[in-house]
């Protein structure tokens, strides 16, 4: 990692192998972006942001501070500033690669569409559902003119969209992108893949909130199934549908059940995320409160096996 | 020579893998995950 960062830190030399040089450069970042971009995917986001700030550093050195290559660097650290909760450093990453995407290869450029769609993911991370709408409605425009409506993005794209839509309280909306979405995956990704995954997981809440807690936890447990064979036990979006699986669970009035997800949701958050990132704040709360609850009616949950454990992770 | 040869094979065909990362930029795309608070 020292020898890489160092090479940030050189000037470009004048010459006849500039060409040669920019090659490499670019094949350079191209690679340390990749393992990044692994190492985000797998929940491992301190590695993930050393990996991006070194290309970074590297492409912004060798190949200047507009080129399109900066863009794609920045684009892959504002995903990864959404995961980690840093959101205002997510939305200047932003910014700053729309800029120069835009200017360096065009406003309709299919690059564009994607970074309209994670500008709509990060304000809908914060809960800014009508901030994110005509950002999600612009990437999906620019993705189906480019690779046309039974693409695998666009099913992302149109999945992502009825998330922000959900978020609003527009259920039927939200469930009909859900469902055309799962369509698509279904028939291009297979049946073990992670957009599939976080889709039956979005599903799953909404028929919760709508009030179809059986196939909500029907949805839930093959949303678990596949992410843990997919992203690992440990990964911070098992924590996201054990989290919702354990407020389904309280309203069922399933308390042991409930607890016993809460402590492993809250267990994968504090150990990838951090105590104070907001999702980890979110389960704490629910964890809080359904131990609450139990204190109130007199049910004692610490007293049971792990009943320490919740104690510590409350916390 | 021959070893050094098959050498070096065995170390360009292990890194293959790399060409499909550096040929094209990839840029990634997030998820919009519901996480739900129990309100």
């Amino acid at each position: 990692m020292r020898a890489v960062a160092g090479l940030a830190t050189e000037g470009p030399g004048a010459g006849k192998g500039a060409r040669l040089r920019a090659v490499c450069v670019v094949a350079l970042v191209r690679l340390l972006g990749g393992v990044a971009d692994l190492a985000r995917r797998r929940g491992r986001y301190e590695t993930s942001a050393r990996l991006f700030h070194a290309g970074r550093a590297i492409a912004e050195r060798w190949l200047g501070p507009a080129h399109p290559e900066v863009a794609v660097v920045l684009n892959n650290m504002g995903v990864l500033c959404k995961y980690r909760g840093h959101f205002a450093e997510g939305w200047e990453a932003y910014r700053q690669a729309l800029t120069i995407t835009e200017a360096t290869l065009g406003p309709r450029h299919p690059r564009v569409a994607v970074i309209y769609h994670n500008l709509a993911g990060l304000a809908h991370e914060e809960g800014r559902h009508a901030v994110a709408e005509p950002y999600a409605r612009r990437g999906l425009e620019l993705r189906e003119q480019a690779v046309g409506p039974d693409h695998p993005d666009v099913a992302a794209d149109v999945a992502a969209l009825g998330a922000i839509l959900d978020g609003q309280g527009r259920h039927d909306e939200a469930e009909t992108l859900y469902r055309r979405a799962l369509e698509v995956f279904e028939k291009h990704l297979g049946c073990e893949h992670e957009d599939l995954a976080v889709t039956f997981n979005n599903l799953a809440a909404l028929c919760q909130t709508t009030g179809r807690l059986t196939e909500a936890e029907q949805l839930y447990e093959r949303a678990l199934a596949i992410k843990q064979k997919v992203l690992g036990a440990r990964h911070p979006e098992v924590g996201v549908t054990l989290n919702n699986l354990a407020v389904l669970q309280r309203q069922r009035g399933r308390s042991d059940a409930a607890r016993l997800l809460y402590r492993r949701a809250l267990s994968i958050f504090e150990a990838r995320l951090g105590a104070h990132h907001p999702r980890t704040a979110t389960c704490r709360a629910n964890h809080r409160k359904l131990l609450g609850e139990a204190a109130a009616s007199g049910v004692d949950l610490s007293s049971h096996p792990g009943g320490q454990l919740d104690e510590r992770s409350s916390r | 020579m021959h070893r050094f040869t098959v050498i070096l094979l065995g170390v360009l065909t292990s890194l293959a893998w790399l060409l499909p990362v550096v040929a094209e930029a990839k840029l990634a795309a997030n998820h919009n995950e519901t996480l739900l608070a129990d309100e």
